[in-house]
């Protein structure tokens, strides 16, 4: 029998290097509030290999994020394109919580990735399309001009980047733990922008107006 | 841990990635896909300022600019199945009535 060879490995003390590092990065910030990982995890690695953890964790989900948005428009058929967005928009949860901002990665997986991209996957089956292109030449002018146009924005942008970069902080702010939360930002949003917030839920009933009637069957 | 200029270079590579997106391709979806990439590119910069200077307003503005998304994509969603109805099409090359 083989089932027997089949071993659990127990997380033990040098199995869990994400919470570990966690306990880290929140260390550096004394202000935090959240215990939770922070009580469960003991710091045997040493602070060096763990900086580099959190690069890892960036260079990882940076790379998803700009290989899948350069697949979602390269892709000629538009679900592959969409099923490549879901992976970005993941990628960007992930940025986002590397940023301490989990409210926003939170919603950033509920919203972009659950709602919004469900509602275009819906109407791209709805729809149920052929293959572009099939026209045109392999290589229009247009994409040339596309591309050389987008070199040139992102060089205006790398160059500004740069340019600002003297002024930056160099770390994360000591209070970025608790800006990131949900009670946090809810306090913000229902104390100094409530009218904002009331504003967006006009805007969205807006939306859902006019979506149905622009989607109904028949115009009068 | 990564600073905020490797941040806001990725950021301006998403970006860049959209607006290619937008100039080269003709289906109105993927085009509308694109500006999804945009968007969420702006959101990175948003929460990474927000993150390095301590100031939780920008992921107010993040917050804001998803609900400005969701009412995008439900009316512009709309549009395409409407303009599908009418042209049988998404190629916004075959849209060009107000075309000079």
């Amino acid at each position: 029998m083989k089932r027997k060879r089949i071993a659990y490995r127990p997380v033990g003390d040098d199995f869990s290097p994400m919470l570990i590092s966690t306990s880290y990065d929140m260390s550096l910030f004394p202000g935090h509030t959240s215990s939770i990982l922070t009580g469960t995890t003991r710091s045997i690695i040493p602070p060096a290999r763990l900086v580099t953890f959190s690069t890892l964790v960036f260079l990882v989900s940076s790379a998803t994020a700009v290989v899948t948005g350069i697949l979602v428009i390269t892709r000629s058929s538009a679900l592959h394109s969409a099923l490549f967005l879901i992976l970005n928009f993941l990628a960007l949860a992930v940025l986002y919580l590397s940023l301490q901002a989990q409210f926003i990665a939170v919603i950033q997986v509920i919203v972009y990735a659950g709602a919004i991209m469900v509602l275009v996957l819906f109407v791209i089956m709805l729809l149920n399309l052929r293959e572009e292109n099939h026209r045109c030449r392999s290589f229009p002018r247009r994409h040339l001009a596309g591309i050389l146009l987008g070199a040139g924005i992102l060089l205006i942008f790398v160059q500004a980047i740069i340019a600002a970069s003297v002024s930056y902080p160099s770390s994360l702010a000591r209070n970025a733990a608790e800006i990131g939360t949900s009670s946090a930002i809810g306090d913000l949003l229902y104390r100094s922008f409530v009218f904002p917030f009331e504003m967006a839920s006009i805007l969205l009933l807006a939306a859902i107006v006019g979506a149905v009637v622009l989607a109904k069957k028949r115009f009068p | 841990m990564p600073s905020l200029t490797w941040y806001l270079t990725l950021s301006a590579v998403l970006f860049t990635t959209g607006v290619v997106g937008v100039l080269t391709r003709r289906n109105a979806l993927i085009i509308f896909m694109s500006i999804e990439l945009m968007l969420n590119a702006v959101n990175l910069t948003f929460i990474a300022f927000s993150a390095f200077l301590g100031d939780g307003r920008g992921q107010i503005v993040v917050f804001f600019v998803m609900a400005v998304a969701a009412a995008e994509a439900a009316v512009g969603l709309a549009i395409v199945i409407a303009l599908f109805r009418n042209r049988r099409t998404v190629d916004i090359n075959d849209v060009n009535v107000l075309k000079w």
